[in-house]
Protein backbone atom coordinates (compact mmCIF):
# COMPACT_ATOMS: atom_id res chain seq x y z
CA UNK A 1 0.00 0.00 0.00
CA UNK A 2 1.36 3.26 -0.85
CA UNK A 3 0.98 5.83 1.84
CA UNK A 4 -0.16 9.93 0.79
CA UNK A 5 3.49 11.20 1.82
CA UNK A 6 5.50 8.84 -0.85
CA UNK A 7 2.78 9.76 -3.25
CA UNK A 8 3.63 13.86 -2.49
CA UNK A 9 7.10 13.16 -3.03
CA UNK A 10 6.99 11.49 -6.12
CA UNK A 11 4.43 14.09 -7.36
CA UNK A 12 6.84 16.94 -6.27
CA UNK A 13 10.09 15.08 -7.97
CA UNK A 14 8.34 14.02 -10.97
CA UNK A 15 6.69 17.88 -11.51
CA UNK A 16 9.24 19.80 -9.73
CA UNK A 17 12.36 18.72 -7.71
CA UNK A 18 13.66 16.36 -10.73
CA UNK A 19 11.45 17.51 -13.60
CA UNK A 20 12.05 15.65 -16.50
CA UNK A 21 12.39 19.12 -18.83
CA UNK A 22 14.06 21.70 -16.89
CA UNK A 23 16.26 20.09 -14.15
CA UNK A 24 17.38 16.73 -15.51
CA UNK A 25 17.32 18.34 -19.43
CA UNK A 26 15.86 14.65 -20.59
CA UNK A 27 13.65 14.12 -23.84
CA UNK A 28 15.08 17.14 -25.30
CA UNK A 29 14.82 15.86 -28.79
CA UNK A 30 10.51 15.90 -28.74
CA UNK A 31 11.01 19.35 -26.26
CA UNK A 32 12.50 21.16 -29.42
CA UNK A 33 10.82 19.98 -32.00
CA UNK A 34 7.30 19.88 -30.98
CA UNK A 35 7.46 23.03 -28.88
CA UNK A 36 5.88 25.30 -31.92
CA UNK A 37 2.35 24.67 -30.44
CA UNK A 38 0.79 24.57 -27.38
CA UNK A 39 -1.32 22.23 -28.42
CA UNK A 40 1.43 20.32 -29.80
CA UNK A 41 3.74 20.27 -26.37
CA UNK A 42 -0.11 19.04 -24.59
CA UNK A 43 -0.07 16.47 -27.17
CA UNK A 44 3.26 15.09 -27.16
CA UNK A 45 3.26 15.45 -23.00
CA UNK A 46 -0.09 13.21 -22.52
CA UNK A 47 1.53 10.67 -24.61
CA UNK A 48 4.27 10.08 -23.19
CA UNK A 49 2.39 10.10 -20.27
CA UNK A 50 0.47 7.21 -21.51
CA UNK A 51 3.64 5.46 -22.17
CA UNK A 52 5.76 6.10 -19.15
CA UNK A 53 2.50 4.77 -16.59
CA UNK A 54 1.91 1.69 -18.14
CA UNK A 55 5.41 0.39 -19.07
CA UNK A 56 6.39 1.61 -15.32
CA UNK A 57 3.44 -0.49 -14.64
CA UNK A 58 4.75 -3.76 -16.33
CA UNK A 59 8.23 -3.28 -15.71
CA UNK A 60 8.05 -3.04 -11.84
CA UNK A 61 5.25 -5.80 -12.30
CA UNK A 62 8.05 -7.94 -13.64
CA UNK A 63 10.90 -6.76 -11.73
CA UNK A 64 11.80 -9.66 -9.89
CA UNK A 65 11.18 -12.22 -13.27
CA UNK A 66 13.66 -9.90 -15.78
CA UNK A 67 17.24 -11.28 -15.83
CA UNK A 68 19.66 -8.52 -14.59
CA UNK A 69 21.56 -9.68 -17.97
CA UNK A 70 18.84 -8.39 -20.31
CA UNK A 71 17.04 -5.49 -18.45
CA UNK A 72 17.75 -2.93 -20.90
CA UNK A 73 16.10 -4.86 -24.20
CA UNK A 74 13.74 -6.65 -22.11
CA UNK A 75 12.64 -2.59 -21.42
CA UNK A 76 12.80 -1.60 -25.01
CA UNK A 77 10.49 -4.29 -25.83
CA UNK A 78 7.94 -3.20 -23.15
CA UNK A 79 8.13 0.54 -23.70
CA UNK A 80 8.30 -0.07 -27.78
CA UNK A 81 4.88 -2.43 -27.23
CA UNK A 82 2.95 0.53 -25.40
CA UNK A 83 4.31 3.42 -28.32
CA UNK A 84 2.49 0.86 -31.31
CA UNK A 85 0.03 0.39 -29.25
CA UNK A 86 -0.36 4.23 -28.94
CA UNK A 87 0.42 5.32 -32.09
CA UNK A 88 -2.91 2.88 -33.33
CA UNK A 89 -5.06 4.67 -30.79
CA UNK A 90 -3.89 8.11 -32.09
CA UNK A 91 -4.39 6.74 -35.61
CA UNK A 92 -7.34 5.59 -35.06
CA UNK A 93 -9.07 8.26 -32.44
CA UNK A 94 -6.84 11.71 -32.86
CA UNK A 95 -5.61 11.50 -36.55
CA UNK A 96 -4.52 15.00 -36.37
CA UNK A 97 -2.33 14.75 -33.59
CA UNK A 98 -0.68 11.30 -35.12
CA UNK A 99 -0.14 13.37 -38.30
CA UNK A 100 1.45 16.50 -36.20
CA UNK A 101 3.19 14.17 -34.26
CA UNK A 102 5.11 12.67 -37.07
CA UNK A 103 8.46 10.62 -36.26
CA UNK A 104 8.71 11.93 -32.92
CA UNK A 105 5.85 9.94 -31.86
CA UNK A 106 7.72 6.45 -32.70
CA UNK A 107 10.78 8.08 -31.40
CA UNK A 108 9.29 7.89 -27.95
CA UNK A 109 10.68 4.36 -28.36
CA UNK A 110 14.40 5.85 -27.13
CA UNK A 111 13.25 8.25 -24.49
CA UNK A 112 15.40 9.17 -22.03
CA UNK A 113 12.92 10.01 -19.95
CA UNK A 114 10.71 6.54 -19.90
CA UNK A 115 14.06 4.35 -20.13
CA UNK A 116 15.44 6.58 -17.39
CA UNK A 117 12.15 5.98 -15.12
CA UNK A 118 12.23 2.24 -15.90
CA UNK A 119 15.95 1.62 -15.17
CA UNK A 120 15.90 4.24 -12.05
CA UNK A 121 12.43 3.40 -10.24
CA UNK A 122 10.05 1.20 -11.90
CA UNK A 123 12.72 -1.85 -11.74
CA UNK A 124 13.64 -0.86 -8.07
CA UNK A 125 10.19 0.15 -6.63
CA UNK A 126 6.42 -1.43 -6.21
CA UNK A 127 3.97 -1.52 -8.75
CA UNK A 128 1.44 1.57 -7.05
CA UNK A 129 4.80 3.88 -6.79
CA UNK A 130 5.76 3.21 -10.24
CA UNK A 131 2.28 3.81 -11.70
CA UNK A 132 2.59 7.77 -9.96
CA UNK A 133 5.73 8.01 -10.88
CA UNK A 134 5.25 7.79 -14.66
CA UNK A 135 1.96 9.68 -14.05
CA UNK A 136 3.69 12.49 -12.21
CA UNK A 137 6.80 12.13 -14.37
CA UNK A 138 4.56 12.49 -17.63
CA UNK A 139 2.57 15.63 -16.00
CA UNK A 140 5.88 16.99 -15.62
CA UNK A 141 6.98 16.86 -19.07
CA UNK A 142 3.63 17.89 -20.27
CA UNK A 143 3.39 20.94 -18.52
CA UNK A 144 6.91 22.12 -19.34
CA UNK A 145 6.17 21.53 -23.03
CA UNK A 146 3.23 23.34 -22.69
CA UNK A 147 4.94 26.11 -21.38
CA UNK A 148 7.27 26.12 -23.69
CA UNK A 149 4.48 25.64 -26.65
CA UNK A 150 3.02 28.36 -25.33
CA UNK A 151 5.51 30.83 -25.68
CA UNK A 152 6.81 29.61 -28.28
CA UNK A 153 3.18 29.94 -30.21
CA UNK A 154 2.37 32.97 -28.55
CA UNK A 155 5.76 34.92 -29.80
CA UNK A 156 6.54 32.72 -33.16
CA UNK A 157 2.69 32.49 -35.05
CA UNK A 158 0.81 35.26 -33.08
CA UNK A 159 -1.21 32.44 -32.10
CA UNK A 160 -2.66 30.46 -28.64
CA UNK A 161 -4.17 26.77 -29.13
CA UNK A 162 -4.49 27.44 -33.00
CA UNK A 163 -6.56 31.08 -32.49
CA UNK A 164 -5.02 34.02 -33.69
CA UNK A 165 -4.32 36.74 -31.14
CA UNK A 166 -3.06 39.25 -33.00
CA UNK A 167 -0.97 39.20 -36.57
CA UNK A 168 2.47 40.47 -34.94
CA UNK A 169 4.98 37.77 -35.02
CA UNK A 170 8.66 36.75 -34.60
CA UNK A 171 9.74 33.99 -36.88
CA UNK A 172 12.87 33.64 -35.06
CA UNK A 173 10.46 31.80 -32.29
CA UNK A 174 9.38 29.00 -34.42
CA UNK A 175 12.64 28.26 -36.08
CA UNK A 176 15.02 25.72 -34.27
CA UNK A 177 17.23 28.75 -33.21
CA UNK A 178 14.41 30.05 -30.95
CA UNK A 179 13.36 26.90 -29.80
CA UNK A 180 17.25 26.55 -28.11
CA UNK A 181 16.79 30.37 -27.25
CA UNK A 182 13.20 29.69 -25.34
CA UNK A 183 14.54 26.55 -23.81
CA UNK A 184 17.53 28.21 -22.52
CA UNK A 185 15.41 30.61 -20.74
CA UNK A 186 12.82 28.33 -19.44
CA UNK A 187 16.03 26.63 -17.81
CA UNK A 188 17.11 29.76 -16.58
CA UNK A 189 13.93 30.41 -15.34
CA UNK A 190 12.77 27.46 -13.42
CA UNK A 191 15.99 27.25 -11.43
CA UNK A 192 15.66 30.67 -10.89
CA UNK A 193 12.65 30.41 -9.16
CA UNK A 194 12.59 26.81 -8.10
CA UNK A 195 16.25 27.73 -6.43
CA UNK A 196 14.53 30.77 -4.71
CA UNK A 197 11.21 29.10 -3.32
CA UNK A 198 13.33 26.03 -1.92
CA UNK A 199 16.03 28.25 0.22
CA UNK A 200 12.49 30.32 1.18
CA UNK A 201 11.18 26.82 2.02
CA UNK A 202 14.71 26.13 4.11
CA UNK A 203 14.59 29.00 5.96
CA UNK A 204 10.98 28.57 6.48
CA UNK A 205 11.39 25.23 8.04
CA UNK A 206 14.36 25.93 10.19
CA UNK A 207 12.83 28.91 11.84
CA UNK A 208 9.80 26.43 12.53
CA UNK A 209 12.23 24.43 14.00
CA UNK A 210 14.86 26.13 15.84
CA UNK A 211 13.61 29.71 16.19
CA UNK A 212 10.25 29.87 17.14
CA UNK A 213 10.25 25.94 18.50
CA UNK A 214 9.59 25.44 22.18
CA UNK A 215 12.14 26.36 24.68
CA UNK A 216 12.73 22.91 25.27
CA UNK A 217 13.46 22.27 21.96
CA UNK A 218 15.55 25.03 21.81
CA UNK A 219 17.57 24.12 24.86
CA UNK A 220 18.47 20.87 23.39
CA UNK A 221 19.77 23.04 20.73
CA UNK A 222 21.87 24.77 23.04
CA UNK B 1 28.51 -27.05 -20.81
CA UNK B 2 25.99 -30.31 -21.37
CA UNK B 3 22.34 -29.84 -22.41
CA UNK B 4 20.98 -29.88 -18.61
CA UNK B 5 23.29 -27.29 -17.45
CA UNK B 6 22.30 -24.92 -20.19
CA UNK B 7 18.88 -25.17 -19.74
CA UNK B 8 19.79 -24.38 -16.36
CA UNK B 9 21.50 -21.50 -16.89
CA UNK B 10 20.80 -17.87 -16.80
CA UNK B 11 21.28 -17.42 -20.59
CA UNK B 12 18.63 -19.95 -21.19
CA UNK B 13 16.73 -17.74 -18.57
CA UNK B 14 17.44 -14.75 -20.05
CA UNK B 15 16.26 -16.17 -23.64
CA UNK B 16 13.25 -17.62 -22.17
CA UNK B 17 12.29 -14.06 -20.52
CA UNK B 18 12.49 -12.20 -23.54
CA UNK B 19 10.45 -14.65 -26.05
CA UNK B 20 7.64 -14.67 -23.37
CA UNK B 21 7.43 -10.45 -23.67
CA UNK B 22 8.21 -10.42 -27.10
CA UNK B 23 5.24 -13.24 -27.06
CA UNK B 24 2.71 -11.67 -24.91
CA UNK B 25 3.49 -8.00 -26.91
CA UNK B 26 3.48 -9.83 -30.54
CA UNK B 27 -0.43 -10.76 -29.33
CA UNK B 28 -1.57 -8.45 -27.73
CA UNK B 29 -0.41 -5.67 -30.70
CA UNK B 30 -1.86 -8.28 -33.12
CA UNK B 31 -5.12 -8.37 -31.46
CA UNK B 32 -4.85 -4.01 -31.15
CA UNK B 33 -3.92 -3.78 -34.53
CA UNK B 34 -6.80 -5.82 -35.91
CA UNK B 35 -9.20 -4.13 -33.87
CA UNK B 36 -7.49 -0.46 -34.22
CA UNK B 37 -7.33 -0.93 -38.58
CA UNK B 38 -7.40 2.19 -40.28
CA UNK B 39 -8.50 1.39 -43.67
CA UNK B 40 -7.75 3.23 -47.20
CA UNK B 41 -11.18 3.89 -47.22
CA UNK B 42 -11.66 5.70 -44.00
CA UNK B 43 -8.68 7.38 -44.78
CA UNK B 44 -10.19 8.90 -47.43
CA UNK B 45 -13.56 9.73 -45.77
CA UNK B 46 -11.39 11.26 -43.26
CA UNK B 47 -9.79 13.78 -45.71
CA UNK B 48 -13.05 14.61 -47.32
CA UNK B 49 -14.30 15.58 -44.12
CA UNK B 50 -11.09 17.85 -43.60
CA UNK B 51 -11.93 19.45 -46.55
CA UNK B 52 -15.78 19.65 -46.47
CA UNK B 53 -16.32 19.94 -42.39
CA UNK B 54 -18.85 16.96 -43.33
CA UNK B 55 -18.79 12.88 -44.71
CA UNK B 56 -19.35 12.54 -47.59
CA UNK B 57 -20.30 9.98 -50.55
CA UNK B 58 -17.44 9.26 -52.83
CA UNK B 59 -16.61 6.86 -56.07
CA UNK B 60 -13.14 6.17 -56.57
CA UNK B 61 -12.28 7.47 -60.20
CA UNK B 62 -8.75 6.45 -60.33
CA UNK B 63 -6.08 4.80 -57.79
CA UNK B 64 -2.62 4.68 -58.62
CA UNK B 65 -2.01 1.77 -56.37
CA UNK B 66 -4.77 -0.29 -57.57
CA UNK B 67 -3.60 0.22 -61.52
CA UNK B 68 -0.55 -0.86 -61.42
CA UNK B 69 -1.48 -4.45 -59.94
CA UNK B 70 -3.23 -4.32 -63.09
CA UNK B 71 -1.88 -6.29 -66.23
CA UNK B 72 0.66 -3.92 -67.89
CA UNK B 73 -0.88 -3.67 -71.18
CA UNK B 74 -4.24 -2.15 -69.09
CA UNK B 75 -2.36 0.07 -66.47
CA UNK B 76 -3.25 3.94 -67.47
CA UNK B 77 -0.89 6.87 -65.67
CA UNK B 78 -1.45 10.45 -66.02
CA UNK B 79 1.65 12.19 -65.59
CA UNK B 80 2.47 15.84 -66.21
CA UNK B 81 5.36 17.02 -68.46
CA UNK B 82 6.97 19.81 -67.04
CA UNK B 83 10.07 21.57 -67.08
CA UNK B 84 13.29 22.00 -64.75
CA UNK B 85 15.22 25.16 -63.92
CA UNK B 86 17.26 25.04 -67.55
CA UNK B 87 13.78 24.58 -69.70
CA UNK B 88 14.53 21.20 -69.88
CA UNK B 89 11.53 19.02 -70.51
CA UNK B 90 10.73 16.89 -67.69
CA UNK B 91 8.70 14.14 -68.45
CA UNK B 92 6.79 12.92 -65.43
CA UNK B 93 7.28 16.00 -63.47
CA UNK B 94 4.22 15.51 -62.12
CA UNK B 95 1.46 12.42 -61.58
CA UNK B 96 -1.89 12.18 -60.46
CA UNK B 97 -2.32 9.69 -57.85
CA UNK B 98 -5.99 9.41 -56.42
CA UNK B 99 -9.03 11.12 -57.58
CA UNK B 100 -12.35 10.39 -55.80
CA UNK B 101 -15.96 11.63 -57.16
CA UNK B 102 -17.40 13.38 -54.62
CA UNK B 103 -21.67 13.29 -54.37
CA UNK B 104 -22.30 17.23 -54.56
CA UNK B 105 -20.50 17.01 -57.97
CA UNK B 106 -16.89 18.12 -57.47
CA UNK B 107 -13.48 16.07 -57.50
CA UNK B 108 -11.02 15.12 -54.71
CA UNK B 109 -7.43 15.05 -56.80
CA UNK B 110 -4.36 13.94 -54.95
CA UNK B 111 -1.07 14.54 -56.89
CA UNK B 112 2.51 14.23 -56.46
CA UNK B 113 5.23 17.05 -57.97
CA UNK B 114 8.41 16.21 -58.93
CA UNK B 115 11.60 18.43 -59.05
CA UNK B 116 11.50 19.43 -55.51
CA UNK B 117 14.57 20.32 -53.09
CA UNK B 118 17.28 17.44 -53.32
CA UNK B 119 14.95 15.96 -56.41
CA UNK B 120 12.19 15.37 -54.14
CA UNK B 121 8.23 15.40 -54.23
CA UNK B 122 5.48 17.34 -52.60
CA UNK B 123 1.86 15.82 -53.46
CA UNK B 124 -1.10 17.71 -52.72
CA UNK B 125 -4.81 17.05 -51.83
CA UNK B 126 -7.09 19.25 -53.87
CA UNK B 127 -10.97 19.93 -54.86
CA UNK B 128 -11.73 20.51 -58.53
CA UNK B 129 -15.27 22.16 -58.10
CA UNK B 130 -17.24 22.17 -61.17
CA UNK B 131 -20.74 23.56 -62.05
CA UNK B 132 -22.41 20.79 -64.36
CA UNK B 133 -20.09 19.66 -66.65
CA UNK B 134 -17.86 23.12 -66.23
CA UNK B 135 -14.84 23.05 -64.87
CA UNK B 136 -14.78 26.62 -62.50
CA UNK B 137 -11.53 26.05 -60.45
CA UNK B 138 -9.48 24.25 -57.93
CA UNK B 139 -9.95 24.91 -54.14
CA UNK B 140 -8.68 23.50 -50.68
CA UNK B 141 -5.69 23.06 -51.75
CA UNK B 142 -3.77 20.94 -48.69
CA UNK B 143 -0.19 19.05 -48.71
CA UNK B 144 -0.68 16.05 -48.43
CA UNK B 145 2.67 14.82 -47.92
CA UNK B 146 7.10 15.31 -49.12
CA UNK B 147 9.79 13.87 -49.52
CA UNK B 148 13.15 15.74 -48.44
CA UNK B 149 11.71 19.04 -48.32
CA UNK B 150 12.79 20.86 -45.25
CA UNK B 151 11.09 24.12 -45.63
CA UNK B 152 7.72 22.97 -46.25
CA UNK B 153 6.54 25.05 -43.26
CA UNK B 154 6.76 28.35 -45.79
CA UNK B 155 3.75 27.01 -47.67
CA UNK B 156 1.22 28.14 -44.87
CA UNK B 157 -2.81 28.76 -45.68
CA UNK B 158 -2.40 32.02 -46.65
CA UNK B 159 0.57 31.41 -49.47
CA UNK B 160 -1.77 28.11 -50.42
CA UNK B 161 -4.73 30.56 -50.40
CA UNK B 162 -3.14 31.61 -53.54
CA UNK B 163 -4.15 28.49 -55.66
CA UNK B 164 -7.67 28.72 -54.78
CA UNK B 165 -9.87 29.55 -57.54
CA UNK B 166 -7.57 28.66 -60.00
CA UNK B 167 -8.67 27.29 -63.59
CA UNK B 168 -5.26 27.88 -65.60
CA UNK B 169 -1.52 27.12 -64.86
CA UNK B 170 -0.18 29.52 -62.79
CA UNK B 171 3.00 29.57 -60.66
CA UNK B 172 3.08 30.07 -56.99
CA UNK B 173 6.13 30.56 -55.25
CA UNK B 174 6.98 30.51 -51.41
CA UNK B 175 10.36 31.59 -49.63
CA UNK B 176 11.25 27.97 -50.76
CA UNK B 177 11.78 28.06 -54.51
CA UNK B 178 12.80 24.41 -55.19
CA UNK B 179 9.31 23.13 -52.97
CA UNK B 180 7.71 25.71 -54.59
CA UNK B 181 8.39 24.02 -58.32
CA UNK B 182 7.55 20.95 -57.01
CA UNK B 183 4.12 21.97 -55.50
CA UNK B 184 3.62 23.90 -58.96
CA UNK B 185 4.19 20.43 -60.95
CA UNK B 186 1.88 18.68 -58.40
CA UNK B 187 -0.41 21.83 -59.03
CA UNK B 188 -0.48 21.43 -62.92
CA UNK B 189 -0.53 17.83 -63.07
CA UNK B 190 -3.94 18.17 -61.18
CA UNK B 191 -5.21 20.88 -63.26
CA UNK B 192 -4.44 18.80 -66.27
CA UNK B 193 -6.04 15.98 -65.11
CA UNK B 194 -9.38 17.82 -64.17
CA UNK B 195 -9.78 19.57 -67.73
CA UNK B 196 -9.63 16.02 -69.27
CA UNK B 197 -12.92 15.61 -67.37
CA UNK B 198 -14.40 18.94 -68.33
CA UNK B 199 -17.17 18.34 -70.63
CA UNK B 200 -17.86 14.57 -70.83
CA UNK B 201 -17.61 13.92 -67.05
CA UNK B 202 -20.83 14.17 -65.15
Amino acid sequence: MIRPADIRKIGTDGLLRNNPTFRLVLGTCPTLALTTAAMNGIGMGLAVTFVLIFANVIISALRKVIPNEVRIPAFVLIIATFVTLLRMLLDKFIPSLYESMGVYLPLIVVNCIILGRAESFASKNPVLNSAFDGLFTGLGFTWALTFMGIIREVLGAGQLFGYTLWDFRIEFFSSAAGAFFVYGLCIALFNLIYTKVESHFHKVNFEKKYITAPEAVQEEVK
Amino acid sequence: MTVKEFFKSKTFLCIVVLLCIALVAGALLSIMNDLLYVSAEERVARTIKSIYGQEMAYTVVYDIVQESEKAPEEQVYYDYMGYDRNHNAVEKAGKIENVYLLSDGNYLVKSSGALGYKQGTVSIWCVAEFEGKHFVGLRDVSVAGYDKQTLMSKFTKSVLSGYTGTAEFNQVVSGASYSSDALNNALNAALAYVKTLEGGAQ
